[in-house]
């Protein structure tokens, strides 16, 4: 589905936006963000972007990460535009500010395209969430998903039920609604010690320790919990 | 009105299946065949019910039947808007904001509208990235592996102007280097086009 955004290989054509060499130069520009230099900061879009790439379900936003990367991105851009034309450096840096900004296009896209493609499903999870529980979506998704809803609906009760017979009439968002398929096979790679609880064929349940640095092909199901936390990357 | 139930509302879902991903021209008349079908059975059931003597297996299988056909008929006649619209949503990504004429001839007024209201929800949301500085998602579509680009004119456009302050005759047939990011639009409308590097038949 997502394949409809993202017309992409499917290689990883941004790889070389992780290496950190290429964007160590900007260090001095984000002594703002205490916490994480812009190393860390991209790594973690990388792999935000991977794992939303990657998942068959909306994982939770990154959405400060994203504000954050955005403004150092208004930075660098400030920052090439007072080089000199042919200073070597220009093409280096537009080319790096080019592909961060692809990181980070793509990663929204993918959100609105499962942001689309699940809407109802979407809609349903966010009003029974608990008020505690953080949403899956920022409040710029969740304004566009509740749109996007309003125009769809409007759209089918205009066209199509509001012709139909009088007890015919009501649109039942469920007979419509897709949900992500939990038990599609992923790859992933193991980042931090963890274990999950699998069923095997005959029903019962096994519990399997995740090493770090292992990498397994696995259903999605039992470890979509681990995904968010970053305790094991979908590669 | 001919055949069995639910035959003309199957059309739509095979009109579908047979232009997957594309925009053909909308089957009103067979929508409104289907939603006529909708009204008869419907009218059927209330007389049946109405005369109906309770517990009669013979009304009631009939009547059965006639739900049946009434909740499929519903169920493809939805399947046929909403994929529609799916593909209408695409069209702003592949396309940019106007609907190229020989699709917008294929649409319904309502659909156009549709368009309309979902280009701005994804504007409203676009705008507001970036603490409200904006990031336009429909650039940047395929990862960057080169930072200037070569480009063929399609079509007469004029002066452009680039980031820089610099600006270029796009003149129809001309062919011109320029920066990747700036040019994903004019692609997008089709006003120009990316020179294919092809490697020649005789190197090695």
């Amino acid at each position: 589905m997502a394949g409809q955004f993202e017309r992409m290989d499917t290689e990883n054509g941004t790889g070389g936006s992780a290496s950190p060499d290429t964007f160590g130069r900007s260090d001095e520009e984000a002594e703002e963000t205490v916490t994480m230099t812009p190393r860390e900061l991209l790594t973690k879009l990388h792999t935000a972007w991977m794992n939303e790439r990657l998942a068959p379900d909306l994982l939770p936003p990154q959405i400060e990460e994203i504000e954050c990367m955005l403004e150092l991105l208004r930075n660098m851009e400030v920052n090439t535009a007072k080089l000199e034309k042919k200073d070597i450096r220009l093409g280096v840096h537009k080319m790096e500010v080019d592909r961060i900004r692809y990181l980070i296009s793509s990663y929204l896209r993918i959100r609105l395209a499962k942001i689309q493609e699940y809407c109802w499903d979407l809609q349903t999870k966010e009003n029974t969430r608990n008020s505690q529980a953080p949403s899956l979506m920022s409040p710029e998704e969740q304004k566009f998903l509740k749109e996007y809803i309003e125009n769809l609906e409007s759209h089918l009760k205009n066209m199509g039920t509001q012709h139909m017979p009088r007890t015919m009439q009501a649109l039942q968002p469920q007979t419509m609604s897709t949900s992500s398929n939990l038990d599609s096979f992923l790859f992933l790679r193991v980042s931090q010690d963890s274990s999950i609880i699998v069923d095997d064929a005959d029903g019962r349940e096994e519990e399997v320790s995740l090493e770090a640095g292992s990498q397994h092909i696995i259903r999605y199901r039992p470890v979509a919990k681990l995904v968010p936390s970053g305790s094991v990357d979908l590669v | 009105m001919s055949g069995m139930y639910g035959e003309i509302a199957l059309e739509l879902i095979k009109e579908l299946d047979r232009h997957k991903g594309k925009l053909p021209p909308f089957q009103e008349n067979e929508l409104r065949q289907a939603l006529d079908e909708m009204q008869i059975l419907f009218e059927q059931n209330q007389r049946d019910v109405s005369m109906n003597i309770p517990g009669n297996p013979e009304f009631l299988a009939a009547l059965h039947l006639r739900h049946a056909a009434l909740e499929r008929n519903k169920q493809c006649i939805l399947a046929y808007l909403y994929t529609r619209l799916k593909v209408i949503t695409d069209l702003r990504w592949d396309h940019g904001p106007v609907i190229p004429a020989e699709v917008r001839a294929n649409m319904t007024e309502q659909e156009v509208q549709f368009f309309a209201n979902y280009n701005k929800t994804l504007a409203n949301y676009m705008g507001s990235l970036g603490e409200n500085h904006g990031l336009d998602l429909t650039q940047d579509l395929k990862p960057p592996k080169t930072l200037m680009v070569e480009i063929r004119v399609l079509q007469d456009y004029g002066e452009f102007e680039l980031e820089d302050g610099t600006s270029v005759l796009l003149k129809k047939d001309s062919v011109h280097f320029l920066p990747m990011s700036q040019c994903e639009a004019l692609v997008q409308q089709k006003i120009v086009e990316v020179v294919q590097k092809q490697k020649s038949l005789h190197q090695k």
